[in-house]
């Protein structure tokens, strides 16, 4: 056996390396938290975020350099993490998360006391601010979105006019007829892409509940509902027809190799009708082909609610938040305010500001002339507000969360294994009726 | 200057001493460490962030034991089992081609280890192009008129996981590979003259004096096939994430911690993994004793 024994040293010594390697790099990162604020009343904080794309482009810098003409003794440092929401988990378990920071999405409402600042009380607030449903707790808000986003569709009209459609379909079946009539006139065009590998995008269809629904209370329903996948419910509406695209073939040929990058320049150059996505999606795909801007728009889901009118939901991005560690939580509040307040930082990302009143951007204009309303979801009850996240989870369906329940569906739809819609849909109300019994108990 | 004198036994003790203590210190420190503090979670509720959690006793193993979701994923590493025969049988032939006389021999030999040096997400990507629709396989079977042969080779459930396992004998072959040749190379050659001089052909070395003399080394390989694919998880995770029935029980593990936010459930099922591992190179001490 030495020979096993030499290759176990050669791996030893490589670990040993890459944890020296390691260990120096966590030295690095030391002093980010660390109170710096020296004699003349200077101050550094740390703001950690997702947008490497501003890092890299000198976005970021543009914008202390602004900020620091109203505030010059505030100096900002900006880190961006690629897998943000991965990673600043495991960094919430130290002090050490930045002064200023996202909060990530799947954090439960009970716990944001124990990592944030309070901002204020969530009634105050929202006589100014936008999208604070979700990031509130006993009243208390933790984060204010960095910008609210429609979910909902974005469509290239040209390929619907290429195959004789003029207007975007209203019903579910209406949809999938027009996705076939453009299957038919013209085959070389992916009338609906899901971007099934991407691993974040099929998660756009659940949060389509509050468009389709019409109701703001959709998901607090949701999570006191035992059977809530039954046919002609919201949900079963929306996965019916992610069901229905994939098994009619309107999808890609072969979702597993989907790439989203290549998508975004596909759909700009007419290769691709239909994606669900979020509107902060929209400058993205029209800055690829800016010749074709006009036809890129965003529509939200085919479908009419209850009442006869069409709902479209915007919630809100990430929120910003202030570590409840910090050294330095005024002026990190100052930051965070002046990001919100004053920054373009909610238009230059397609998104619609959280303060109330600002202007909607061009792509959801259309919509609301349409006479489409645009529909925020109510906060959970207080004493409720964690009670949707832990049945969620609990019940591992990934409702807005991941993307494995809905590949299923795909794959179902595909013909790739004998699973039937409606054994899936009875599957989902067991679970998510065992869930909320657990969660009930604890 | 005055030099601190030590004697020769105790300057040995301290080399022995400084040499020792800091693999030992990062192997406690990056290895057992994490173990430990992974058996703690495992018996808690942990969701991952939050500073406290609730003891739940042997919940989670009951959990992950009984509910087949957790345990059925096991089905994926049959795959990688099975190829793992493929990949003993093709490496073993070229270790004892490559050990007789053969032209370009080490660079034969460094072809044939090379993959085994690239890094598993550059394989994951490079693996991913060469299956996806339009790729590079579909271009040279069109190129060789086998058109009616192209399938979806990660999209197709029946043949997704055939597809990964390739990949993995790829990248793998490159090690069994070399042990081989190197417990055929420890053969004494003298036993190779002598067979020579009684006229074996080569086949006839093969069956009677390589395969008696490594018998140990490939059933090692075994082994190590066992728990590799036992814990197969970067190709899959690159190339699907899991998706469309290719997920392993490291993938399962994964999601259950980082998506669904279950850190306890999920270090459970780590343990279990870690508990069959174990079993299985217990076993293969046991049997390779008995044959001494």
């Amino acid at each position: 056996m030495k020979r096993k024994s030499i290759f176990s040293k050669v791996g030893l010594t490589s670990l040993a390396i890459v944890s020296i390697l390691t260990l120096a790099a966590c030295g690095g990162k030391e002093s980010d938290s660390k109170a710096s604020g020296d004699k003349e009343g200077n101050e550094t904080i740390t703001f950690i975020n997702h947008k490497t794309d501003w890092e890299s482009n000198g976005k970021w810098d543009e914008y202390i350099t602004e900020f620091n003409k109203d505030y010059p003794n505030i100096k900002v440092e900006i880190e961006t993490i690629p897998d943000y929401a991965g990673q600043i988990k495991t960094r919430m378990n130290t002090e050490q998360y930045g002064d200023l920071l996202m909060i990530p999405g799947d954090i439960v409402p009970k716990d944001f006391e124990l990592f944030f600042e309070p901002l204020g009380e969530t009634k105050e607030l929202e006589k100014t601010y936008m999208g604070l449903n979700d990031r509130s707790f006993e009243g208390v808000q933790y984060g204010i979105p960095t910008q609210m986003n429609a979910t909902g569709m974005v469509v290239n009209m040209q390929v619907f006019k290429d195959a004789g459609i003029n207007e975007f379909p209203k019903t579910p079946e209406d949809f999938i007829v027009a996705l076939e009539t453009i299957k038919k006139e013209t085959p070389d065009v992916t009338p609906l892409y899901t971007n099934y590998a991407a691993g974040w995008t099929l998660s756009n269809w659940d949060f389509l509940r509050t468009g389709v629904s019409g109701d703001p209370d959709v998901a607090i329903k949701l999570a006191q509902d035992t059977a809530p996948f039954e046919k002609g419910d919201t949900m079963y509406t929306i996965y019916d027809t992610l069901y229905q695209v994939a098994n009619k073939n309107l999808i890609e040929a072969d979702p597993t190799t989907t790439d989203w990058e290549q998508s975004k320049v596909d759909m700009a150059n007419g290769k691709i009708g239909v994606m669900v996505l979020g509107s902060w999606a929209i400058p993205q795909i029209q800055e690829i082909v800016p010749e074709n801007t006009e036809n890129i728009t965003f529509q939200t889901f085919p479908a009419i609610a209850k009442d006869g009118k069409q709902y479209m939901g915007i919630a809100g991005d990430y929120n910003l938040a202030i570590n409840k560690n910090s050294k330095h939580k005024e002026s990190s509040r100052t930051f965070l305010d002046w990001l919100i307040n004053e920054s373009d930082y909610a238009i230059e990302n397609g998104g619609l500001s959280a303060v109330i009143g600002g202007e909607y951007p061009t792509a959801l204009q259309a919509s609301q002339e349409a006479g489409v309303v645009l529909l925020e979801e109510n906060q959970a009850p207080e004493g409720k507000e964690s009670l949707f996240p832990e049945v969620n989870n609990m019940s591992e369906l990934g409702i807005g969360s991941t993307d494995l329940e809905k590949q299923r569906i795909i794959d179902a739809g595909k013909g790739n294994t004998d699973e039937k819609f409606e054994d899936i849909m009875k599957e989902f109300n067991i679970r998510w009726a065992e869930a909320i019994e657990t969660v009930g108990n604890n | 200057m005055h030099k601190i004198k030590l004697s020769q036994k105790s300057e040995k003790r301290l080399i022995i001493f400084l040499f020792t203590v800091i693999p030992l210190s990062l192997l406690l420190l990056f290895s057992y460490y994490p173990l430990i503090k992974m058996f703690q979670y495992s018996l808690t509720d942990w969701n991952g962030i939050r500073p406290n959690a609730n003891f739940v006793g042997i919940e989670n193993y009951q959990t992950v034991l009984t509910n087949p979701k957790y345990f059925s994923v096991f089905k994926t590493s049959l795959y990688y089992f099975i190829a793992t025969f493929f990949q003993i049988g093709v490496a073993l032939m070229f270790a004892t081609l490559l050990s007789f006389k053969v032209k370009f021999a080490n660079f034969w030999k460094g072809v044939l280890f090379f993959p085994y040096l690239l890094n598993g997400v550059a394989i994951g990507f490079i693996f991913l192009y060469f299956y996806k629709g339009g790729g590079t396989l579909d271009t040279v079977l069109s190129f060789l008129g086998l058109d009616s042969q192209i399938r979806l080779w990660l999209g197709d459930r029946s043949i997704n996981n055939i597809s990964l396992a390739a990949t993995a004998v790829w990248r793998y072959t490159g090690f069994n590979f070399l042990i081989f040749l190197g417990a055929i190379q420890s053969v004494n050659p003298e036993v190779y003259e002598a067979a020579d001089i009684d006229g074996a052909s080569q086949l006839d070395k093969f069956r009677y004096i390589i395969i008696p003399s490594i018998r140990k080394i490939i059933f090692l390989n075994i082994i190590l096939g066992i728990s590799g694919s036992l814990s197969a998880f970067d190709i899959p995770y690159i190339m699907t994430g899991g998706s469309n029935g290719t997920a392993t029980f490291v993938i399962q593990t994964i999601t259950t911690a980082f998506k669904y936010n279950k850190t306890g459930l999920a270090s459970a099922m780590g343990i279990i993994l870690l508990v069959i591992v174990v079993a299985v190179t217990v076993i293969q001490r046991l049997a390779i004793r008995e044959e001494r």
